[in-house]
């Protein structure tokens, strides 16, 4: 199933970028790069082979590196940066605090990049990554004093979905904040939640205010869309002008952080739940992935060759992929898994890796 | 015996007179006038922690001319271009986990780095014992 057969498997840790290699049919660790350095977020742009990758320096802030090779050579560029006017909703100087999500432009525009930042600013490089400009339109929206932080201070934009039919079409989640659709390139936007349930708010179906940690749409039918929510699984299938709460808690289906979709077929997703907010670990301490085949009507559990106990293993919102039947994700305690068989069995590749905070195929 | 740092202190200072002897020329109702300024001369020792030579290979104490912090991070930012972003936000204000110290007290303005600095002081740059992850 699938086209493209990936070949690696990049990293994003705490302690540096790491690549496996598909070698005879097995995964291999083959290089380190960037060591001690946390990696937010790390990816390879189809588009032209370069790797990406944000880091979040305790002390010295974030950066932005790119390689051409890789990983065998970095070179660092310019972060995006708010501009002097910019303020938060507090009416604080913003301050580009975190690097969450990198994402290329359309097929039709080699050169553009989308960047997900904290607190919440989409920027955009037309120029492939060598300067970056903070849509204004939506870090302008009225409904952005309805934005706040969720685990961390303040909010971040999380998710970027290009529509490959038409990239003017843009669809953005800020966690916590909402989803935004711009039609038109983003000169404009529109809030896109309703169906959606923000169950820490006084009314949970308020218009904005909700926590999708991550979005994707299916490369199927790029119609719909899914989400990993603070407050349960949903699904769309009109672009997000309606969302269907597909939750299933009692097997766990409901809160976590990562969702991968099927590349062929828009009714399968997989997610790798956890127990809610106050504890963010794996539920009853046992480790599963759940996957769904008919667009979340029903979700199965698989836990074939994942520990069953005791696990405190928590998947972040970037650290699970798929790739034809192959799936991948990374825990917060350093253990790496694949599945070749749409996660029917899980492999762990090793248990000692630094806690992970992406996990993306090329 | 003359250290290494006195040396750099000294060029540095020389360096700095040979600038500042300049000509300024101000224009008055209609007339000009010249003006042979010679403005006072701040060398600073400006030290680094460790942690930043593995971003800036070759990184070690600098003698630099500033009035201020933020001064003194603008001019070491012309030797190591890109240092300065290590150091301060996008808006100039020092990063929440990084310290810097005039001698052996902590600046005070961590927005402005407006902190007053004196011929001869000793500034440094270590990052917090916060923010390691």
């Amino acid at each position: 199933m699938g086209e493209h057969l990936a070949e690696h498997l990049i990293l994003g840790t705490r302690k540096g970028l790491i690549r496996y290699e598909r070698q005879n049919g097995s995964w291999r660790y083959v290089h380190e790069s960037l060591p001690a350095q946390p990696v937010s977020y790390a990816f390879v742009d189809r588009r032209n082979g370069t790797l990406w990758a944000a880091l979040d320096h305790g002390h010295w802030g974030n950066k932005l590196q790119r390689s051409h090779d890789l990983g065998e050579s970095w070179e660092e560029i310019p972060t995006p940066t708010y501009p002097e006017n910019a303020k938060r909703p507090d009416g604080g100087t913003a301050a580009c605090t975190y690097l969450w999500y990198i994402a290329p432009g359309g097929g039709e525009e080699p050169n553009r990049l989308y960047f997900g930042t904290e607190p919440g600013g989409l920027f955009i490089s037309d120029d492939g990554g060598d300067s970056w400009q903070l849509n204004e339109a939506l870090w302008l929206h009225p409904s952005r004093e309805h934005w706040f932080g969720g685990g961390r201070d303040q909010a971040g934009l999380c998710s970027i979905i290009v529509d490959p039919r038409d990239s003017r079409r843009i669809t953005v989640g800020i966690s916590v904040g909402g989803v935004y659709v711009s039609e038109d390139g983003g000169e404009s936007w529109q809030g896109r939640n309703r169906g959606l349930n923000a169950c820490y708010l006084p009314n949970p179906a308020a218009e904005y205010g909700h926590d999708p940690h991550f979005m994707l749409a299916s490369p199927s039918q790029p119609d719909v869309l899914w989400q990993q929510n603070h407050c349960g699984i949903f699904r769309s299938e009109d672009g997000g002008r309606n969302w269907l709460d597909i939750s299933q808690k009692e097997n766990g289906a409901y809160f976590g952080f990562a969702i991968a979709v099927d590349e062929e077929d828009e009714r399968c997703a997989w997610v790798v739940p956890a127990v809610d907010a106050e504890f963010r670990i794996a539920v009853e301490r046992r480790l599963r992935v759940c996957r769904t085949e008919d667009g979340g009507r029903s979700w199965q559990e698989l836990t074939v060759g994942l520990p069953q106990g005791p696990s405190y293993d928590l998947v972040f919102r970037h650290a699970l992929d798929v790739s034809g039947n192959t799936l991948a994700f990374g825990t917060t305690t350093g253990n790496l898994f694949v599945s070749e068989d749409r996660g029917d069995r899980w492999q762990c590749l090793s248990h000692h890796l630094p806690p992970i905070h992406s996990v993306r195929f090329h | 015996m003359i250290t290494n740092h006195q040396t750099n202190l000294q060029a540095e200072r020389e360096h700095t007179e040979k600038r500042s002897l300049r000509v300024d020329i101000f224009g008055v109702d209609g007339f000009v006038y010249w003006n042979y300024a010679r403005a006072r001369i701040i060398v600073i020792r400006l030290r680094f922690t460790s942690h930043l030579e593995k971003f800036f290979p070759g990184l070690s104490e600098l003698c630099l001319e500033a009035h201020d912090v933020a001064a003194l991070i603008r001019r070491a930012d012309e030797r190591f271009p890109g240092l300065a972003a290590y150091v301060v936000n996008e808006h100039g204000e020092l990063r929440p986990h990084v310290n810097v110290f005039i001698g052996d007290e902590r600046i005070h303005d961590r927005q402005g780095l407006s902190d007053t600095l004196l011929d001869g002081d000793v500034v440094t740059i270590l990052q917090a014992l916060s923010g390691g992850m």
